[in-house]
């Protein structure tokens, strides 16, 4: 298990070099990466973008024009910690995810071998620096995502509306 | 031919098997026009059985076979085993590296009306997708056919072409997760989704891709000569060209399914219930005693109320009853779960599952409402995952539950539930166990009222 201090400047690191990546070429965007990041997923979701301010974070909320919503959950350090979906579609889970949606595939392919096995409707990842629950049916997907080491001190993920 | 053959006998002993014994049934080659009096079943019933599918490592999961023919071809057929009953979802999909090349090459592909390209999908479940073309079949199941159906051909190599590191499979639906093309991936040689609904996608698939209201679930291929200069669209594909519950094609029995499994032990190696199409429409397919939950008509999801182990409620008002989930998945902080049961023998600590590790078995309920106000509640066990799988070789589990997350604050209450799609109560599998639950089509006619309801 790494150490909170270094798992932390790990995701900054990421960060500051996807920042770095924005500045030269269109960036991913979304989990672990900076606020700034959040313009671009409207832009490439087609959505309207809503700010509203949480408890000791605040929530950018992207409406697609089909209605799926994608919820970005930002600390005071401007980063994305959380992110939650729902909607009739499946969110671009490349962008929202960003630098952790390699990790997230690895791991659901790690989870089909490693044991019982039954249907496509759920996703519950835990990996060291990845929580992702997802489930629903054909219509109705709703999930969420986070990084256990971005969410501010205090704050419990079930508080995320 | 030899294949045709192996499947056929399978056929015969799963026939045996759930009729008792009764010999009436022979070796089932040609399927057309079968009335289905062959081992005693119904023509409007199939044989569904839970076992561990063709990777060996399935729980609680159902399958039945299906028979596809080319499109008005009563020899040119194939039976497909372990085809996975989805109520979840809505479509007959099917393995491409399973079909037989004649079957396959004989399918009729759906073609964009203006370029003749070819319409392939990008099936998006919630732990990734399927890319396959769009072919019409005919397709059988027991007794009841339908012509023309449209069907999902999962992995076909000729829309999976790539050039250097650049794929035919487009990035937005590559995006959604990993790739279930093989029966490796899947866990199945096909699914077939019979939930409530008939066309997958529904109507915002028909709606212009670039007003941004489009999903992006159809694109047009070209038929030939892919390349990173001539790639894969997104189209519009309105109801009647998306794939589609073939339920709703059938002349007869189309307005719901019953799905019946009678009660089995704990860790049973295998299960057998009866799928039977028709709500309503035959003498094997009325409700009895069972209460009418009607569901809202886009999601097809009733409301549960269930109280945590802890004590506060949780509103759930998107609920719904799936085979194609092989637990109770629910949110309940106090039933241990994930590192909570890394002392179990079989934790993961590397990629854990969420499944529900109680101490000792735990009895819950939860208080179902449909939308036209009906009551009915559910008892259920919780029992701890990790001592049953060391326990049972089986996979058959009455009492398997997985946590969905952690409770959210949005379901605490009915105004923000509303607004909280997550807010949901998953009925899977163990729930059908020893049941006959009735799920009428939206829009469908029945004696007992309008789909889409749940009757249980």
């Amino acid at each position: 298990m790494k150490a909170f201090g270094s798992t932390l400047s790990v995701a900054l690191a990421l960060a500051g070099l996807l920042l770095l990546g924005q500045a030269l070429v269109p960036a991913k965007a979304g989990l672990g990466e900076s606020v700034a990041s959040v313009q671009t997923d409207r832009l490439s979701l087609k959505g309207q973008l809503r700010a509203r301010p949480g408890n000791g974070y605040s929530v950018q909320e992207i409406t697609a024009a089909t209605g799926t919503v994608v919820r970005e959950y930002v600390s005071p350090a401007g980063v994305v910690f959380a992110v939650r979906w729902s909607g009739p579609a499946m969110p671009d889970l490349q962008r929202t995810l960003g630098a952790y949606f390699a990790q997230y595939q690895a791991a659901l392919k790690a989870r089909r071998l490693a044991g019982p096995r039954g249907g496509h409707n759920h996703v519950q990842i835990r990996a060291p620096s990845l929580v992702v629950h997802a489930g629903g049916h054909m219509r109705q997907y709703s999930g969420i995502a986070y990084v256990p080491s971005l969410v501010p001190p205090n704050l419990s993920i079930s508080e995320l509306h | 031919m030899r294949k045709l053959l192996l499947l056929g006998l399978v056929q015969v002993l799963f026939l045996l098997a759930g009729c008792g014994g009764n010999s009436g049934g022979g070796v089932i080659t040609s399927t057309a026009g079968n009335t289905g009096n062959s081992g005693g079943h119904a023509a409007n019933t199939v044989t569904m059985t839970v076992d561990n599918g063709p990777n060996g490592d399935a729980v609680d999961t159902p399958f039945i076979t299906v028979t596809v023919c080319a499109p008005g071809s009563t020899t040119n057929c194939q039976q497909i085993d372990h085809v996975e009953v989805d109520t979840g979802s809505y479509g007959f999909r099917v393995m491409s590296s399973v079909l037989s090349p004649s079957l396959a090459s004989a399918l009729q592909q759906e073609q964009v009306s203006t370029n003749g390209d070819s319409i392939v999908e990008c099936t998006q479940f919630a732990d990734g997708f399927s890319w396959g073309p769009v072919k019409l079949a005919d397709v059988q199941v027991a007794g009841e056919s339908a012509s023309n159906v449209p069907i999902q051909v999962m992995g076909d190599p000729t829309y999976t072409a790539s050039s250097g590191t650049t794929s035919e499979i487009p990035t937005p639906c590559s995006s959604t997760g990993p790739e279930e093309d093989t029966v490796a991936a899947f866990g199945a040689n096909g699914i077939i989704g019979i939930g409530p609904f008939g066309a997958d996608c529904g109507s915002l698939c028909g709606t212009s891709v670039s007003g941004g209201t489009n999903p992006g679930w159809y694109y047009g291929c070209p038929a030939s000569g892919w390349s990173p200069t001539n790639p894969c669209n997104e189209i519009a594909v309105t109801d009647s060209g998306q794939v589609t519950n073939p339920a709703v094609f059938f002349q007869t029995d189309n307005n719901g399914v019953i799905i019946e499994f009678p009660s089995a032990p704990e860790g049973a190696s295998t299960l057998t219930g009866t799928l039977v199409f028709g709500i309503g429409t035959e003498s094997n397919n009325s409700l009895g005693g069972q209460t009418v939950l009607t569901a809202d008509s886009s999601y097809g999801d009733i409301n549960t109320d269930y109280t945590t182990v802890n004590g506060p409620q949780q509103y759930l008002p998107y609920s719904y009853f799936d085979t194609g989930s092989n637990a109770y998945y629910f949110s309940d902080d106090g039933i241990p779960s994930l590192q909570g049961c890394s002392s179990y023998k079989g934790y993961n600590s590397t990629t854990p599952d969420s499944w529900f590790c109680p101490a000792s078995e735990l009895n819950r309920s939860a208080a179902n409402t449909g939308q036209n106000g009906t009551q009915s509640t559910v008892y259920f066990s919780i029992g701890n995952a990790y001592t049953i799988f060391n326990s049972y070789a089986g996979t058959v589990f009455n009492d398997l539950g997985a946590s969905a997350g952690s409770q959210l604050t949005d379901c605490a209450s009915p105004t923000s539930a509303s607004q909280d799609q997550s807010c949901g109560f998953d009925f899977g599998f163990p729930f059908f166990i020893g049941r006959n639950v009735y799920i009428a089509f939206a829009g469908a006619n029945t004696a007992w009222g309008n789909g889409p309801y749940y009757a249980y």
